[in-house]
């Protein structure tokens, strides 16, 4: 009778599994394909709608600062926020396949990198950063330190510094990038050198431009008696605050709403002003995983995946984030707002949202009435090449003169021409009005933004050519 | 009617145990039939590396364990004072703690100017003995409470039998109360193992480096993606059900 009852139970146990296993529990591929955009939306008006937004960690404190005016605003919606790194956070998207409503990355250029075109179309910038130092009073040489400085600080023996991960978090190729950009604004071609490659394998290949080369992470092998390397930026915090480190590169954000002590490095190595991405372009960082990502000004991006559940919402929710309240939000919270936000596909991007938002670049094959004109006033010939206009204005510095500011006029020629210090040039108009100045003279001008017009420093007015069209250099 | 309430149990049970068994089995063929990821994460030194790493230090904590917590659960078996509730409570604490703060707690200690750290000629931050903090902190609960009835169960009579035909304490526990104990106190010590293996968020507040096998696998995720990650999961748990099965096969041997 026992036998009878082992073998009975032993027979339901294994039929009970059998069955569940072969009705194909074990192999569920998914397909990461094509995803519906037609989900539906009328779980509104239903109760409790559970908004789900993940988020970059440095964006923590003001999104959780907008939640609250969300959930006051819209007290049927429950906003759950996850914070992590901003690749893993979009990998949760394209690789777990949570159900997110609303995604927002500390780099704005991740996510037409990696949810394009499946999981997203189109990318509001909508908040800038830069790098600082943090450290506290406890910080060896804190009350030396300083914005001219700070790198023979971090060189002294009894100094340990922090970074995050290159590999894991923006917050650490940038911040790495901050120190190979210091090389050329202090004139000091050894601070990379000593801060970051005399204590990991991280390396840089340096000739006009720098590129910098991260292991995998377990080959990073940091000299853990000079520097600490933490998955993210938030794991120095403790690092900081046990005095386990004396400093750490950071966002500001993150160094303001900690309040932290922290130094402002200045704007041509912080990664924090969009009009010197030109300087920031010098340095690229390759990641293990063979991406390359190139020294840009820092652009937090925000997106509605196209599997959002609750789009409605979740327009809603970034319409708040990028209003005047969400601004004034990220203000007080050390992330300089973008106002107005821009987008990349104004098309792609809710209606609601339209006015809200400019386009970062006009298309360039939208046919319109008056073709020939709009091409002319929107490109500029020099030599054998065209540029846009906002080609020009984002690989270029800004400059002012007599009270205007436009874009660098060596920088525009530097581009279409090899050496530019072999020719003269001639700026001609759209009316045919030219005038002929040589590469010294366009180191004292620039191309103004409203009308095109050149302006230089120290030519008279006549000078001026009016809505430029062509640079054309001659011998 | 008894055979048909066992019948409903041995179906509930399968339930359970198809809970168990599907998301592991679901892990490891997708990692296994990626075979091309999965061999060459098998074959990467760093990968096993740090899984020998991970091996031995919850192995380390758990004898650290055994040493200090055994003993610990043979007071609190044997002995009734004031504010035992409190101790017995306090020693399930590491439980409940979210590992990150546990990780946090633990730096503030055996950093280099934490309490203990700044005396301390180990060092814990980046290093192995970190690691092994952090695992015996998150672990050792374990060890304690399943020790602590194992010696519960004990007949104290025999022991006393044992005293009064002149035998030590010492002679007493080492020969009556521990074997005796002992089925209990091996599961316990599995247990913390097996806790120690898994833990991830205390460690690398204190020790991101040398990585160990979770370090990676979070790593993977985050650079490479969730294929590389799944794959050493998946090796991890072959060698963590490998072992599983050796220790359960030598207690049964032993009884």
């Amino acid at each position: 009778m026992a036998n009878i009852n082992k073998i009975l139970i032993g027979i339901v146990v294994l039929a009970v599994i059998g069955v569940v296993l072969l009705s194909g529990c074990v192999e569920e591929k998914q397909t990461s394909g094509n995803i519906s955009q037609n989900i539906t939306q009328n779980a509104a008006n239903q109760g409790n709608i559970e908004l789900k937004v993940f988020h970059a960690g440095s964006l923590t404190e003001p999104l959780a600062e907008v939640e609250k005016e969300f959930e006051n605003q819209h007290k049927n919606i429950d906003v759950q926020r996850e914070a992590a790194g901003s690749v893993q956070t979009i990998k949760k998207v394209t690789e777990l396949h949570k159900d997110v409503d609303v995604v927002a990355s500390a780099d704005a250029f991740l996510i037409p990198k990696m949810m394009y075109p499946n999981y997203s179309d189109f990318t509001i910038k909508f908040a800038t950063n830069d790098i600082v130092i943090a450290y506290t009073n406890k910080s060896n040489y804190w009350n030396e330190i300083n914005e001219d400085n700070w790198y023979q600080i971090l060189r002294k023996d009894d100094v340990k510094f922090g970074f995050s991960n290159p590999n894991n978090d923006p917050c650490g190729y940038r911040s790495i990038m901050t120190m190979q950009l210091a090389e050329f604004k202090y004139n000091d071609s050894k601070i990379f050198d000593d801060l970051v490659e005399k204590n990991t394998n991280i390396k840089a290949n340096c000739n006009s431009t720098c590129t910098i080369v991260v292991p995998n992470s377990t080959q990073i092998n940091p000299d853990t008696n000079k520097v600490m390397v933490r998955s993210l930026e938030m794991e120095l915090i403790s690092g900081l605050q046990s005095r386990e480190i004396d400093y750490f590169f950071i966002y500001r954000s993150v160094a303001v709403q900690q309040k932290f002590n922290f130094i402002e490095l200045p704007s041509k190595i912080n990664l924090g002003d969009d009009s010197k991405n030109k300087i920031y372009n010098r340095v690229n960082v390759k990641l293990a995983n063979g991406q390359v990502q190139q020294g840009n000004a820092i652009v937090y991006g925000v997106t509605i995946p196209k599997n959002a559940q609750h789009k409605k919402e979740a327009v809603e929710f970034v319409k708040l984030l990028i209003s005047k309240d969400g601004r004034k939000i990220f203000e007080n919270l050390g992330q300089p707002p973008l106002n107005p936000a821009i987008v990349d596909n104004i098309s792609n991007i809710p209606i609601e949202l339209k006015e809200f938002v400019i386009e970062e670049k006009p298309k360039e094959n939208i046919p319109t009435k008056d073709a020939s004109k709009t091409d002319k006033t929107s490109t500029l010939k020099i030599g054998e090449k065209t540029f846009t206009f906002e080609e020009l204005s984002s690989q270029c510095e800004k400059k002012e003169i007599n009270n205007q500011t436009g874009i660098a006029l060596d920088c525009i020629i530097k581009k279409g021409i090899d050496e530019p210090e072999k020719y003269t040039y001639a700026l001609i108009g759209s009316d045919g009005y030219q005038k002929t100045v040589t590469f010294e003279d366009t180191q004292k001008g620039i191309l103004t933004n409203n009308e095109s017009q050149v302006v230089f420093e120290h030519l008279p007015k006549g000078y001026r050519v009016r809505d430029m069209v062509e640079i054309r250099p001659s011998k | 009617m008894k055979e048909k309430l066992i019948i409903a149990f041995a179906i509930l049970g399968a339930l359970v145990l198809l809970f168990i068994l599907i998301p592991l089995a679901n892990l490891i063929l997708s990692a296994i039939f990626d075979t091309q990821i999965f061999i060459e994460n098998l074959t990467d030194e760093v990968v096993l590396k740090s899984i020998l790493l991970s091996f031995l230090s919850a192995f380390l904590a758990t004898l650290l364990a055994f040493i200090f917590g055994v003993p610990l659960a043979y007071f609190l078996a044997r002995k009734n004072f004031y504010g035992k509730c409190f101790i017995e409570g306090l020693i399930d604490v590491p439980v409940v703690v979210p590992h990150t703060v546990a990780g946090i707690a633990l730096l503030t200690v055996f950093g280099t100017h934490g309490l203990i750290g700044q005396f301390s000629f180990i060092r814990f931050v980046d290093a192995i003995p970190g690691i092994i903090i952090a695992m015996l902190f998150v672990s050792i609960p374990f060890i304690i409470n399943y020790s602590r009835e194992g010696f519960e169960s004990v007949d104290v009579r025999l022991e006393n039998a044992a005293r009064t035909l002149g035998a030590t304490p010492f002679y007493v526990f080492l020969k009556i109360s521990f074997p005796l104990a002992f089925r209990n106190i091996f599961v316990g010590a599995v247990m913390t193992w097996a806790r120690a293996m898994s833990e991830f968020g205390a460690i690398v507040m204190i020790a991101y480096y040398p990585m160990i096998a979770t370090t990676i696998i979070y790593d993977k995720f985050l650079t490479t993606g969730l294929d590389a990650s799944r794959a050493v999961a998946a090796i991890l748990l072959i060698f963590c059900l490998l072992v599983f099965i050796l220790l359960r096969l030598l207690i049964k041997k032993k009884k």
